[in-house]
Order: structure tokens, then C-alpha cells, then sequence
């Protein structure tokens, strides 16, 4: 039965190259050094937050913290109040971090630098249930109703089997501009070179001058792991970039025109990544030159009719049902056509609109307010809402920033004499979309 | 509120534009006011579309990856500042 088998939790010769940290390779065997030396010196009880930011240091404590037999918690940012909040609906609670505001009274370890973790001669390699729960991650941005997500280890092994070759080919030298803790960066570069033969980098670069020091600290080939606007910030910047093999693009559709650019910019492949956090990487597109998606080789998606289309992997111990519509062209082809329900994604973090709608009520001065996802065809991909009543726009702000992500704080923020409900009190998006508009065209 | 020069208040103009920002007017931006955090609130997606802006109209390439570059971001005058002084390195 799947769970019972033993996953190593690092399958890599102990000579071979993990990353590259301040200039200096670190080896298989260091790592698991650290990772063991780490393991003894985890908070003894309590769920453990890893908000470790440097990526090496991160995938160390990671890697710790399974094998002392314990759970990650990766919450969808490392604000101090999301901490509080998350810690509230737990039992016990402490924070793994490398220098990080942390929520008063939460117990916590800093790692300090990542170039200067301990190490320990204990290379023994830790062998974990396949069923374990390696990790919990909390998707939603409105975290009210966050719903958790629990990944077994077995998992996450079978995920990188699937991913080595079509995503990462061995011998890759990955980038990532994602956080260490979305499950998109997560898999790609921390988890990919524990049991595949790939090297990462530490940092999380941000600005095109940031990722071109980042991919210039490593030689051979290189993935970079990145998002749409972070690549049409590479490409609108002018730089020039070292040789990429291959780029990766997730979180939300890349436009064909931009993969083109891109591919002959960066002399790379560009691959558009169709994943969610639930499932993994799941389908691809060269984008530049395919408008449809090819699931990976061992996914495949049963279309549900007007119900969720569902997905099928070896590594997934459930089908998972799927938030966006899909529409199947040939039976390994599809288009995704829409989102159902009340689901945003905006930066690779995904919020439901009925929260952000639900946390506008409750803003002291707010009579009626509704969230929404802007037109389709604008660059805008955070909510927009419209709202009636005294309160003004800073003080909603800074009222729902204690709650949301920055991310979903809504932009524009519409003010009303009345919201345009129907006879049914419903809210026709058609009417939203005017409102919007109108508002873009204001003076 | 202090006043402005006038880099200072061209780049309070493009912020205002590029970010789309609707509770502040240009003018309204204090220069010392901070861009991230409760100041203006901005977020990282508004630091990549603001790097963006700011390249295309002064030539200038922003960073992130150390402590003295993140100071940088601090408010519209250390930016003002930084841009002025890498465009005249250029």
C-alpha cells in the first residue's frame, strides 16, 4: 500500500553538487550533515513554521524537520500577524527563520547565515515513511478560512520523479525567482535536488540586476524558475543575461507574444508551467509556438462535465478536483477557459473574492461592498471592489491588511452611493465591470 | 510636510501613474514617507512594476539583494536619490 514504503530523504551521491552558496558548492554529504546536526536542535514540541528565507538554508531546515519525524508549516507569508493568526488555530507553535520578525511569545530558532550552519559527521541518510506528512501549506491569502494543504513525502519523491527530464533535466542548474515556501518553488528547486541530480541557488531574486547576479554565481545549464512578471521584467530591462537552457514560467498564463520575445532574448526554451498547489506541475505548453497544454507524462485529467475536472497521478494518493474549466481539443490537449467559483490568483497566491468580500462587510463604516476579479483583458490581476457607506479608502486598507495579503488588498477600490444589486439582491458582473471601467476613465 | 524637489516630485508622479494608486495624489506623497510597509503599502509585485517604469524612463536598473539597496526603497527621496546618482555614474 502506498505510505508504508520507506522514501531516503536524499538520494544523491555524497559528492555531488546540491548549491551554490556565496560562491562556494556545497556537497550532497555537507548537507546531510547539516540537516542531521539541524535536527537535533529543533524546538522540542509544536507544530514548526519554516519561514526560512535563503533557499539553501530553507531546503536545510526542510529537510531537518522531516528527519526529526516532524511537519512543515509553510504559511502564504511570513507576516507576523499571519504567523499569530495560523498559531492560534494550532496547538503549540514555533518558527524556524534566518533573521524574520516573529510574532511575540512564539518560540523560534534562527538559523543565522546559511553559509555558516553547523555541520556534523553523521551522513546517515534518513529513511521516512512515503505516508508521512511532509509539509502543510496554506494557500488562500484571506486566511480566515485558509485551507490547509498536507502533502506526504511519497508525494512530493513521486512529484520530482515526473518532473526530472520534462521540467528539469539532470545536470540543471536551477534559479528560482519564487519563494522557497510556494509550492511551485517548493518542488522545483529545494525538493528536485534531493533525489534528482540538480543544483540550486540560495537566493530569491527580484529586480532583472538581482537575477542576473543570481544565474551568473552558477555555470553549466540553467532553469530559471519564475512567474510572467518577472519575466517581462527581464526582457523590458535590456540586460543581458548569462546562458539559459531552459525557462519555466508558473502561476498564472504567460502570453505568447512575451514567451517569444523571451526565446530569442534569453536564447532559452520557455515552458509554461499549469500547476496548482494541490497537484503539482501537471500539464506544459511551449507557449511561443502551442496555444493548447500536454499534461505531463503520468498525469491525466478527467473532464467532469459541469462538475471540477479532475486529475490523476501515480504520486497523488487522491484525484484532486481542479479550480479552472478546462476544455479538452484532442484527449491530450486542452485549453483552460475560465476559473469556476470565487477563486483569485494573483502572484501565485490564491484568495477566495467571498473572504475578501466577507472581511469588506465587517470595515466599521462599510454598508455593502462586494470583491471581484477584474475584466479579464486588463493587466490588473488583484481584485477590484466596490463598496457604499462613510468609510474611506484608507482606513478599509489598513483595516484589511491586518487580514489579506498585500496582494489582495483590492485595487481599485470603488466607492458607491449604492452597490447595483438586482431585484434578487444579486450582483451582475456585467454591472461590476461597468462600474470598474467607468472608474478607469475617471479624470 | 517637507518640500519636494523636482526629481523628487517626477518620480512621486510615476509612482502615482505606474501603480495606479487612487487614495494619494503625487503631491500628496511626503518625501519621506515610507513607500513599503504602512506607509504607502506597497508590495512586491509594486516593486518589480515600479523597477520596470523607472528603467524605461531614466535608464536606471534597480536592486534588492543587500541591506544598503533595500534602504534605497525606503521613500521617494533615497530612490530620487539613487536614481540621480546611477544616472550620472552611467
Amino acid at each position: 500500500m502506498p505510505g508504508a514504503h520507506l522514501v531516503p530523504l536524499l538520494l544523491r551521491p555524497p559528492g555531488d553538487a546540491m548549491a551554490v552558496v556565496d560562491g562556494r558548492t556545497i556537497t550532497a554529504g555537507e548537507f546531510l550533515g547539516q540537516v542531521n546536526a539541524l535536527a537535533h536542535r529543533l524546538p522540542s514540541a509544536g507544530h514548526l513554521f519554516n519561514l526560512v528565507q535563503d533557499r539553501y538554508a530553507f531546503t536545510v531546515a526542510f529537510a531537518a524537520v522531516l528527519a526529526a519525524g516532524r511537519c512543515n508549516l509553510l504559511p502564504p507569508n511570513p507576516k507576523p500577524d499571519v504567523q499569530a493568526r495560523l498559531a492560534e488555530s494550532l496547538d503549540t507553535v514555533a518558527v524556524i527563520h534566518d533573521g524574520l520578525a516573529v510574532t511575540p511569545g512564539l518560540a523560534a530558532l534562527d538559523l543565522g547565515p546559511a553559509a555558516e550552519l553547523p555541520g556534523s559527521d553523521v551522513r546517515t541518510v534518513p529513511e521516512i515513511p512515503g505516508g508521512h506528512i511532509a509539509a502543510i501549506s496554506f494557500t488562500s491569502g484571506s486566511t480566515g478560512q485558509a485551507q490547509p494543504i498536507a502533502k506526504t513525502l511519497g508525494m512530493f519523491r513521486g512529484a520530482v520523479a515526473l518532473y526530472e527530464g520534462p521540467l528539469v533535466p539532470r545536470g540543471s542548474r536551477v534559479v528560482a525567482t519564487v519563494p522557497a515556501q510556494h509550492m511551485y518553488g517548493l518542488e522545483l528547486a529545494s525538493l528536485q535536488a534531493l533525489w534528482s541530480p540538480v543544483l540550486f541557488t540560495p537566493g530569491k531574486p527580484l529586480f532583472p540586476l538581482d537575477v542576473q547576479a543570481e544565474l551568473a554565481a552558477v555555470d553549466g545549464p540553467r532553469v530559471l524558475v519564475t512567474t510572467p512578471l518577472h519575466l517581462r521584467a527581464l526582457l523590458e530591462s535590456g540586460l543581458a543575461f548569462p546562458a539559459l537552457e531552459r525557462v519555466l514560467s508558473a502561476t498564472a498564463p504567460l502570453d505568447a507574444a512575451l514567451a517569444q520575445r523571451a526565446e530569442v532574448a534569453l536564447g532559452a526554451r520557455v515552458i509554461d508551467v499549469y500547476g496548482c498547489s494541490e497537484a503539482g506541475c501537471m500539464a506544459t505548453r511551449e507557449v511561443a509556438r502551442e496555444t493548447r497544454w500536454r499534461p505531463l507524462p503520468g498525469v491525466r485529467f478527467q473532464p467532469g462535465g459541469e462538475d471540477a475536472t479532475v486529475v490523476h497521478a501515480a504520486h497523488l494518493d487522491q484525484p484532486v478536483p481542479l479550480a479552472d474549466q478546462l476544455e479538452f481539443t484532442a484527449p491530450d490537449r486542452f485549453r483552460i477557459t475560465g476559473r469556476l467559483g470565487d477563486m483569485i490568483n494573483v502572484a501565485g497566491k490564491r484568495g477566495s473574492l467571498g473572504d475578501i468580500t466577507r472581511r469588506l462587510l465587517d470595515v466599521p463604516g462599510v454598508d455593502d461592498a462586494v470583491a471581484f476579479a477584474p475584466p479579464s483583458n486588463s493587466d490588473n490581476r488583484r481584485p477590484a471592489a466596490v463598496y457604499a457607506g462613510s468609510a474611506d479608502r484608507a482606513a478599509i486598507r489598513a483595516h484589511l491588511s491586518r487580514f489579506l495579503d498585500d496582494v489582495f488588498l483590492p485595487r481599485p477600490l470603488i466607492q458607491v452611493d449604492r452597490l447595483p444589486r438586482t431585484d434578487t439582491s444579486k450582483l451582475p458582473r456585467k454591472e461590476l465591470l461597468a462600474l470598474y471601467r467607468q472608474h478607469q476613465r475617471r479624470p | 510636510m517637507t518640500d519636494k524637489s523636482p526629481a523628487e516630485h517626477e518620480l512621486s508622479r510615476l509612482i502615482v501613474e505606474v501603480l495606479n494608486l487612487e487614495d494619494v495624489t503625487a503631491e500628496e506623497i511626503g518625501p519621506e514617507e515610507p513607500l513599503f510597509g504602512d506607509g504607502l503599502g506597497l508590495d512586491s509585485i509594486d516593486a518589480l512594476e515600479l523597477a520596470m517604469a523607472i528603467s524605461k524612463q531614466y535608464g536606471v536598473q534597480l536592486k534588492a539583494d543587500d541591506e544598503d539597496t533595500r534602504a534605497v526603497f525606503e521613500n521617494v527621496r533615497t530612490l530620487s536619490a539613487y536614481i540621480q546618482q546611477e544616472a550620472d555614474a552611467a
